[in-house]
């Protein structure tokens, strides 16, 4: 049926600004979130310096809360989100399940044309008087509830709060079109359990999104109501400000932190799943055998997914909660690592017996896998209220939970590029210049946060301007230098992925539609894949989504999941 | 997809109605959380429910019925009468407002008139946003199926607010 190719816009207007094709709309999603990565690296670069050499004050005290507060939300909302939820699940999810576009193309292009202007409030909010959002990427009120709390409370503030209403709103329509999709556009044959599983991570990732996000959307209303409103939803009685006590009264903090982590939580496993779900099916290709205990996977993800949903006051444990409340949000995170324990063992177990091609995307395959371990151990210190008592203002946490949604997830991202590249534009990256990217990313990222942990049990407090001038914290400081110079290798190593990405697009080895002889649907297709994805019939599905034989010949030993007519 | 027309799943549409449901739900779940956790504090002034809010609701409900019918015979004439009697509804809201303004209520005079106000604001916009539906269906001759549902769907999610504002 070539009925999709007659479809194909002709103009470059809608064939790459105002597209309907969800590889286009992927890819979109994908550049937009590495050049806010770019702005969110900056941040961090600067915070580190900062950091490292106080006594030269590079940013004054109000401008690094800001820088704090930005760089959390840039990369949480911005890259991470966009780039591996939004980007990879928007090209992914329709070739995976063998379905010619998303089940709704012009959603799924307003859902990106709505995260624009988000991305340019966000920007924007740098250049405002007073500066940027500074109450931290989770918003908590008093800061961010009284416009003259501190400069970045004014117009940084309402500028963050617009920035992230045109996110929720484009994320939620995002997520809308997933589970529509993963439902009703599956190739023939292709039941849920033969679906990838990254297109069962994508799925809960969508279903954790939609339900998760609503609340902090009642909770951004009424931060508009108690900053603009006079309402005092969260402000309570007693504030002074200047030489005046403000009128506000009754109102509770900790209200909103509830509705925040009830987000904040769900969000993480929102992020993290898929690049768990990536890391499945780059480990299946270059371990050449099935994966081990798919349907014990898909039930863990499924388990995680709703646990991740009544846990977020470990987030909260040092807000004075009651101790048996504490006691039960300690019980069900600790809960977690039951099937986070069995996703984790099915990964490892999947190289059993197998026989393992060391190419480029192993490599991050491999990494991703020892990054979850190690972060999900600093997690059980985090999970138990009695020790994060004492880690939870500490270097602990940031060591923490950058391991686990800072590199995860962009590891997974990165192993992912390198693994779909010739499917996006029907080249290779280079293979010298992504090994040495590796090696220059991974060590030194994982030493980077692997270093905070040290730094936090020593004592070494975050979100400080300046550690030095007190004397408890000397215990940490002196390893700052050594982080910041990983740091600054890690920013450089990015430059050689970026100039990779862009030469190779036009100059890489032309590849094949199956270069690295996968089973999965996407590579039945041409690549890179026309719009529609399959110039003919679409595939018809007839196998689980792993077949492979690792005892067979080496050309031989796999299966596409489905046959093309 | 046509391609896959004859495979038996749920329609796309159906899906992305359902969870568009699940999506305010959970906003307005929200919402309850907040209540319950606000209420208890001492400067609560519980303020009373205006009139024109019952009268509201008894049209909302009409519109439901009215709505409902109009599925079910497929009439046209009773799809327009429904869309009046939303508009009146907004309209009951809109004096509802107007009178706690008047008797000196505003938004932070108490928690819970500011509850009231955000959360018929807040069902408000999600009603204007069923009439512009429910217009463009009727002007362009499409199926009322989900629009139908949504609309019944929001006047219980305007019940439970009310539930929840008056207990």
């Amino acid at each position: 049926m070539a009925v999709a190719q007659e479809h194909a816009p002709q103009t470059f207007i809608s064939k790459y600004v105002f597209s309907t094709d969800h590889k286009v709309i992927g890819l979109q999603y994908i550049l937009t979130a590495l050049f806010m990565g770019i702005v969110g690296s900056a941040l961090a670069v600067l915070i580190r310096a900062q950091i490292t050499w106080p006594e030269k004050a590079l940013v004054t005290p109000e401008n690094y809360i800001s820088l704090v507060t930005m760089h959390g939300t840039i990369m949480v909302f911005f890259v991470v989100s966009l780039a591996l939820v939004s980007g990879f699940g928007n090209f992914l999810i329709p070739l995976m399940l063998g379905a010619r576009d998303m089940a709704y193309p012009f959603l799924n292009m307003l859902s990106y044309w709505t995260v624009v202007p988000a991305c340019l409030l966000v920007l924007a909010s740098f250049l405002v008087e007073g500066g940027a959002a500074a109450a931290g990427w989770t918003a908590y009120p008093p800061l961010s509830a009284l416009p003259e709390a501190v400069p970045g409370s004014g117009l940084g503030q309402t500028l963050w709060l617009l920035a992230m209403a045109l996110f929720i709103a484009s994320f939620t329509m995002g997520g809308l079109n997933y589970i529509a999709t993963i439902l009703n556009c599956r190739a023939r044959g292709m039941t849920l359990m033969r679906m990838p599983l990254t297109v069962w991570t994508y799925f809960m990732s969508a279903i954790l999104g939609v339900l998760s996000f609503p609340p902090l959307t009642a909770a951004a209303i009424m931060l508009l109501l108690d900053r603009h409103g006079g309402t005092s939803f969260f402000l309570p009685e007693g504030l002074v400000f200047g030489n005046e006590t403000l009128p506000h009264q009754g109102g509770t903090p900790l209200l909103f932190q509830h509705l925040f982590w009830f987000l904040g939580h769900p969000e993480v496993y929102v992020l993290v799943l898929p690049g768990i779900g990536i890391t499945f099916d780059l480990l299946a290709t270059f371990a050449r055998r099935p994966i081990f205990g798919y349907r014990t996977s898909v039930w863990s993800l499924v388990v995680v997914g709703f646990l991740s949903m009544i846990v977020w006051g470990h987030h909260m444990y040092v807000t004075g909660m009651n101790p048996y409340v504490g006691e039960y949000f300690s019980i069900a995170t600790v809960l977690i690592t039951a099937p986070f324990a069995v996703l984790g063992l099915n990964l490892v177990a999947s190289l059993w017996r197998s026989r393992i091609r060391m190419e480029v995307p192993m490599y991050w395959a491999l990494g991703t896998i020892a990054v979850i371990g190690l972060g999900g151990f600093g997690g059980l210190f985090l999970a138990t209220s009695i020790s994060d008592i004492y880690f939870h203002e500490s270097f602990f946490v940031v060591g923490h939970f950058h391991l686990m949604i800072g590199v995860v997830t962009v590891l997974s991202a990165l192993g992912g590029t390198y693994y779909w590249f010739p499917k996006m534009f029907g080249r290779k990256m280079s293979v010298g210049l992504a090994k040495l990217h590796f090696w220059t990313t991974y060590l030194p990222v994982v030493a980077v946060f692997a270093l905070m942990h040290f730094q936090g049990l020593s004592g070494l407090l975050r979100r400080y301007y300046d550690h030095t001038i007190y004397e408890f914290q000397e215990a940490g400081i002196g390893l700052a230098l050594p982080i910041t110079i990983l740091v600054f290798v890690v920013t450089g190593s990015q430059l050689v992925f970026i100039y990779n990405f862009f030469v190779s697009m036009r100059r890489g080895e032309v590849a094949s539609a199956n270069p690295w002889n996968g089973t999965t649907l996407e590579w039945t297709a041409p690549s890179p894949a026309p719009h529609g994805n399959w110039p003919g019939a679409l595939p018809v599905v007839d196998r689980h989504p792993y077949d492979y034989d690792p005892a067979a010949p080496a050309e031989a030993d796999f299966k596409p999941q489905g046959t093309v007519a | 997809m046509s391609e896959t027309a004859a495979l038996s799943r749920p329609r796309a549409s159906d899906v992305l109605f359902l969870v568009l449901l699940g999506v305010v739900a959970m906003l307005f779940a929200g919402f309850t959380a907040a209540y319950f956790i606000r209420r208890p504090a001492p400067d609560w002034v519980p303020i009373a429910i205006p009139l024109w809010s019952w009268v509201g609701t008894a049209v909302l409900a009409a519109s439901s019925v009215t709505l409902e019918l109009a599925r079910r015979r497929e009439s046209t004439g009773l799809q327009r009468v429904s869309l009046l009697l939303g508009c009146a509804f907004l309209a009951a809201q809109l004096f509802s407002w107007s009178g706690l303004a008047q008797s000196g209520i505003a938004l932070p005079s108490t928690p819970h008139g500011a509850f009231y106000f955000m959360l018929s604001a807040v069902h408000g916009l999600h009603v204007i946003g069923g009439l512009c539906a429910l217009a463009w269906v009727t002007l362009s001759d499409r199926p009322l199926r989900l629009v139908a549902a949504y609309w019944h769907f929001m006047g219980l999610v305007w019940l439970y607010v009310l539930f929840l504002l008056a207990s």
